[in-house]
C-alpha cells in the first residue's frame, strides 16, 4: 500500500501524543508522576501538540478537507468516525485536565483524577486508529490480531520515553516510570516481531486463478493489463517493496526503535544515575524507528486487487 | 468472457448520483489473460468493474455516509456532495473498482449509469448501463436477477454464471460467465484446401473457424 507522508506523520504523532496523555494521566492517578502537576501539565500541552500535528497531517491526506466535519457521521460502521469522535474526546478532555491544573490553589489530587477521562479516550483513538488498518478486509496483512497491539505498544512506548524526557527536563528521576518503559518497549518489541513473523508465514487464500474465476481452464497469465497509463488505484494498492530492503529496514527499525531506547532506558535503572542525554537520545532514535515502522507497515502490505496483475 | 450486470433488488426507482469521469479514472478495464497450455490455451478477456456487492466494505468504511447501498435496488454509489476524499474506499474495494479524481478531490465510481436505466424517455431497451449498450459482441448483459426467467437469470442457469469471490467475501451481485468452449477438437467441420494446392477459399475457411467458435 501507498505509504502516503500524511499518513505516517498522522498515525506516529497522534499517537505518541495519545500515548503522553495515557502514561501520564495514568501515573497521575496511581501518584507516579514524575515531577507532579508542573511536569504532567507540561506533558499534557505536548500531548495535544502533538495529536495537532497529527490532525493537520490527516487533513492534507483528505481531498476535500473543508468537508472534514462530516467525517463524524458513520459511527455505526466506519472506524474512521470512530477515531475521529474519540480523538475529539481526548482533545477536550485533556484541555479540561490542563484547565483543572493551572487554576489557582492547591488541589493535586483532583488534576489527577481529571486526567482519568483522557487517558481512556487516548488508548480508545489509537485502537480505532489501529481498527482503521486492521478492518480491512481486502489488505491481509493488516486484517489480522497483530495490528491492533502493535498500535497500542508503540503509542504507549513513544508516549512513555517522552515523559521520561520531560521528567529529566525537570531534572527528575523515577524509576518506577523507566521500569515501566523498559517494560513497555520489550512488549512491542514482542508484538512487532510476532506482526512480522505473521505476516512472513501468511498463506495467501487467493491467487490470480481464484482472483480472475479462470483458475479452472488451467494456469491464468496476465497478457495485458487493462490500461497503459498511470493508474491511481495501482499506485495506492501496489507498492512493492523487495525481501532484502524489507530486511534491512526491519533490522534498522529494531535497533533504531527498541534496541537503543531499550539500552538507554536500562543504563539509569542500573546506575541510578539519570541525565537528560540518554533519555533525548531514547526520544529521538526512536522517532526516526517508528516512523520506518511505520512507512514499513504501509510498503509491506499489498491489496487482494494486485492478484489480478501478477 | 462474459459479464452480466444487473440491478439486483428489481428495477431502480428514481434518484439522484453523479456521473463524472476523469482522465485517470476507470469504471471499467479489461484485462487480457492466457489460460491453459498449448491447444488448451486461450486468450481471454476480462472485464473488471464495480460489482455492487451486497456486503460493501466500501461502503462500512465510509465516514461521512458518502459511499451508500442503495436499499431498494443495491446499486452502490457515491454521494459526491459528501465525500472527504480520505481514499479509504479505493483500499477497501477487492475488486479495485475505485478511482479517485485527483482535481475535484473526491473518490468516484461506476454507479451502473443509474440516470440512464431510469430515463423514462428512452425506450425500454435503451434503458441499460452503456458498458451493456456499446459491447460490439454483446458479451455483457443487463437485467433483473430477482426474477428467475429473465435472460440474465437463464443465462447464469445455461453456462455456469458464477460469482467473482475475492479474498473478503462482499458478496457481489453481478455474476461473470466462462468464456464459452474455444476452436473445436479437430478441423473435420471445416473444408479443406484441395489437393492440388489450390488456395482458393483460404479466407473464408478461416472467417468460417473463427466465426463457429
Amino acid at each position: 500500500m501507498n505509504p502516503a507522508r500524511s499518513i505516517i506523520v498522522f498515525t506516529v504523532a497522534s499517537g505518541a501524543g495519545c500515548g503522553v496523555l495515557a502514561v501520564t494521566g495514568a501515573c497521575a492517578a496511581i501518584g507516579l508522576l514524575p515531577g507532579g502537576p508542573p511536569v504532567g501539565l507540561r506533558a499534557t500541552a505536548l500531548a495535544l501538540v502533538l495529536i495537532a500535528v497529527g490532525l493537520a497531517a490527516a487533513s492534507c491526506h483528505l481531498g476535500r478537507p473543508e468537508r472534514m466535519l462530516q467525517t463524524f457521521r458513520q459511527w455505526r460502521s466506519s472506524w474512521l468516525t470512530r477515531e475521529a469522535i474519540a480523538a475529539l474526546g481526548t482533545v477536550i478532555f485533556a484541555g479540561v485536565s490542563i484547565v483543572v491544573g493551572v487554576l489557582p490553589g492547591d488541589h493535586g489530587s483532583a488534576w489527577a483524577w481529571s486526567c482519568v477521562p483522557a487517558v481512556v479516550l487516548a488508548m480508545a483513538t489509537v485502537s480505532c486508529a489501529a481498527m482503521i488498518y486492521a478492518s480491512l478486509r481486502a489488505v491481509p496483512q493488516w486484517h489480522n490480531a497483530f495490528v491492533l497491539p502493535c498500535y497500542l505498544l508503540l503509542s504507549l512506548m513513544t508516549g512513555t520515553l517522552l515523559l521520561v524526557l520531560f521528567a529529566q527536563l525537570s531534572a527528575i528521576n523515577h524509576a518506577a516510570v523507566d521500569i515501566f518503559a523498559a517494560a513497555v518497549i520489550c512488549a512491542a518489541l514482542l508484538a512487532k516481531t510476532g506482526y512480522w513473523r505473521h505476516i512472513d508465514h501468511m498463506r495467501p487464500k487467493s491467487d490470480i486463478g481464484t482472483a480472475t474465476g479462470l483458475g479452472r481452464f488451467g494456469a491464468v497469465r496476465l497478457l495485458d493489463p487493462p490500461q497503459s497509463e498511470a493508474d491511481f488505484a495501482i499506485g495506492e494498492l501496489d507498492r512493492r517493496i523487495a525481501r532484502g530492503t524489507a530486511r534491512r529496514l526491519r533490522l534498522i527499525v529494531l535497533v533504531l526503535l527498541f534496541a537503543c531506547p531499550l539500552a538507554l532506558t536500562l543504563i539509569p535503572i542500573a546506575t541510578s544515575v539519570a541525565s537528560l542525554g540518554p533519555a533525548a537520545i531514547a526520544v529521538l532514535s526512536a522517532t526516526v524507528g517508528v516512523l520506518l515502522e511505520r512507512w514499513l507497515f504501509f510498503a509491506e502490505a499489498r491489496q487482494t486487487r494486485m492478484l489480478a496483475y501478477v | 468472457m462474459g459479464l452480466l450486470v444487473g440491478a439486483p433488488h428489481g428495477q431502480p426507482p428514481a434518484a439522484g448520483a453523479e456521473q463524472a469521469g476523469n482522465r485517470r479514472t476507470w469504471f471499467n478495464q479489461v484485462f487480457s489473460y492466457e489460460t491453459g497450455e498449448g491447444s488448451t490455451g486461450r486468450t481471454v478477456y476480462f472485464p473488471g468493474v464495480c460489482l455492487h456487492c451486497a456486503k460493501p466494505d466500501c461502503v462500512a468504511v465510509c465516514p461521512t455516509g458518502a459511499s451508500y447501498r442503495r436499499t431498494d435496488d443495491g446499486i452502490v454509489l457515491v454521494d459526491s456532495e459528501k465525500c472527504v476524499g480520505c481514499k479509504l474506499c479505493v483500499w477497501a474495494c477487492p475488486y479495485g473498482a475505485r478511482a479517485y479524481d485527483e482535481v475535484a478531490g473526491i473518490v468516484l465510481k461506476c454507479t451502473l449509469c443509474v440516470e440512464r436505466i431510469e430515463d423514462a424517455r428512452l425506450a425500454a431497451h435503451e434503458r441499460v448501463p452503456v458498458c451493456v449498450a456499446a459491447c460490439p459482441t454483446h458479451a455483457r448483459h443487463f437485467g433483473d436477477f430477482n426474477d428467475p426467467d429473465s435472460d440474465v437469470s437463464r443465462m447464469v442457469q445455461q453456462r455456469d454464471g458464477f460469482d467473482l469471490i475475492s479474498e473478503p467475501d462482499c458478496m457481489p451481485t453481478c455474476k461473470y460467465l466462462p468464456p464459452r468452449n474455444g476452436r473445436p477438437d479437430s478441423d473435420d467441420a471445416f473444408p479443406e484446401p484441395s489437393a492440388n494446392g489450390d488456395t482458393k477459399g483460404q479466407p473464408s475457411r478461416w472467417t468460417d473457424g473463427s466465426l463457429l467458435r
